[in-house]
């Protein structure tokens, strides 16, 4: 991921060395709102998954 | 490598005596560690008291095995139990394994009839008394019931009816025949070996619990915030908000497989609100002891709320002059900073280097929090 800088008025990438004073940053890849639908997605599967293994498990055969 | 510790627990009836030595025989030759009282519990010091030192036993175990015959066994009147009962009540406590072998005739004679005269009895002593009966109440009407069978100790129905309603399985023992130990520890291994696997998921979903958990403290928190003469408190919005936002670590990850802290960051020291107003970003509100300005222009290429808010995304900025990394939330015409104090190692060139899993470790922190968060600020400036 590209980092920037803002320095002097101007935002460039950031490459080399960087005054101590500059603003650095880097966009996050994904929002919240895609963090969440991601996790709760993964929370769904997971869930079903202990569900059926301990029922599987827990069977009387 | 560790051994299964399998307590065996039961009465010390004649008709268990064999089952008992035989279990504890076979499972040792199995590679188990079985643990009984005739063959390897105590001898103690006078002074170590026998049942303590059982109970302790039980809670060392992994499998707790339980035989259950006709006899109910040593009724300590102050505990209103017996040993064997508060064995396993020790083990249901600690979430050990827990078989059980009940005789079967004896369990026919409970799940057919003596179980459903309990559950009567305790309705109807609740109803007249208004109180649960003692242990003695109810073993005494056991003892005289003539529906109850007399050659087995009142005892041991009260104990199964526990078992039953703690909702533990209970397996058949006939007296006289041998339980195939390998072919059921075999079956509890592969049943093991099911659940093993899980780990993963149950730690994430554990996390997740959590996360979720304090999203929702949060909006307890928020919920009960009362406006001001002016409109919402958004000082008191932002307190909330920036004092879950704790102190944590920085984590590089290594692909799936491994990962190293590599700095961390403070609790959050401050918050700020700002809201975008033509071409400016107008200030809202502070918490903290932080710098803010009545404005930036949306073109302040140094003004980390004005970028935030014209690149559209959430984003951490860093400056090593002030050591402080600055979480910055966009939501509609909305940006929140959250100044989170870097750690003392933290340079330009260390950011450059770790700037992904800086995001990681503040962004992503909790994405729950930070997604509530947002709603609650859009609902309030709405």
């Amino acid at each position: 991921m590209n980092v920037y800088v803002s320095k002097n008025g101007k935002v460039s990438l950031a490459v080399g060395e960087q005054p101590k004073d500059a603003l650095l940053f880097a966009p996050a890849k994904k929002s919240s709102t895609q963090l969440v639908q991601e996790d709760l997605s993964a929370w769904k599967i997971s869930n079903s998954l202990i569900q059926e293994r301990f029922a599987q498990a827990t069977q009387r055969q | 490598m560790a051994k299964a510790k399998i307590f065996i627990s039961s009465v010390n009836e004649d008709g268990l005596k064999r089952l008992r030595k035989e279990a504890f025989d076979e499972l040792r030759q199995l590679g188990h560690e079985p643990v009984m009282w005739e063959e390897n519990l105590g001898p103690w010091p006078a002074y170590a008291d026998p049942v303590s030192k059982c109970l302790e036993a039980v809670g060392e175990a992994d499998i707790f095995l339980l035989f259950v015959g006709s006899r109910g066994g040593t009724y300590y009147k102050e505990a209103q139990r017996t040993v064997t009962h508060m064995e396993f009540i020790q083990a249901h406590d600690k979430g050990k394994t827990i078989l059980v072998f009940a005789d079967t005739s004896v369990k026919a004679a409970f799940f057919g009839t003596v179980r459903k005269w309990i559950d009567d009895f305790l309705e109807q002593y609740m109803t007249e008394s208004g109180r649960p009966p003692s242990t003695d109440e109810v073993l005494a009407a056991l003892r005289h019931h003539p529906g109850v069978p007399s050659h087995v100790d009142p005892y041991v129905w009260f104990l199964l009816h526990d078992l039953s309603v703690r909702n533990v399985y209970m397996d058949d023992l006939s007296l006289g025949v041998r339980i195939d130990w390998p072919t059921y520890f075999s079956d509890l291994l592969r049943r093991g070996s099911m659940l093993l696997p899980l780990k993963h998921s149950i730690i994430e979903n554990g996390r997740r619990l959590a996360q979720s958990d304090e999203a929702f403290r949060l909006l307890s928190e928020l919920a009960s915030l009362q406006p001001k003469a002016d409109g919402p408190d958004y000082e008191a919005v932002l307190g909330a908000v920036a004092s879950r936002m704790t102190a944590g670590r920085i984590e590089h990850r290594y692909g799936p497989y491994v990962s190293e802290t590599v700095g961390g960051y403070d609790a959050c020291i401050g918050a700020t609100l700002y809201v975008r107003e033509g071409e400016k970003m107008r200030f809202v509100a502070k918490w903290g002891d932080v710098a803010w300005n009545r404005s930036f222009r949306l073109d302040d290429k140094g003004s980390y709320v004005a970028l935030t808010y014209q690149m559209n995304k959430d984003t951490v900025h860093y400056t090593q002059s002030k050591s402080m990394f600055y979480g910055c939330f966009k939501h509609g015409e909305h940006v929140l900073t959250l100044h989170c104090p870097a750690g003392p190692d933290w340079d330009n060139r260390k950011y450059v280097t770790y700037q992904e899993s800086v995001n990681d470790a503040i962004m992503n922190k909790n994405p729950y929090l930070v997604f509530l968060v947002k709603m609650v600020l859009g609902g309030l400036l709405a």
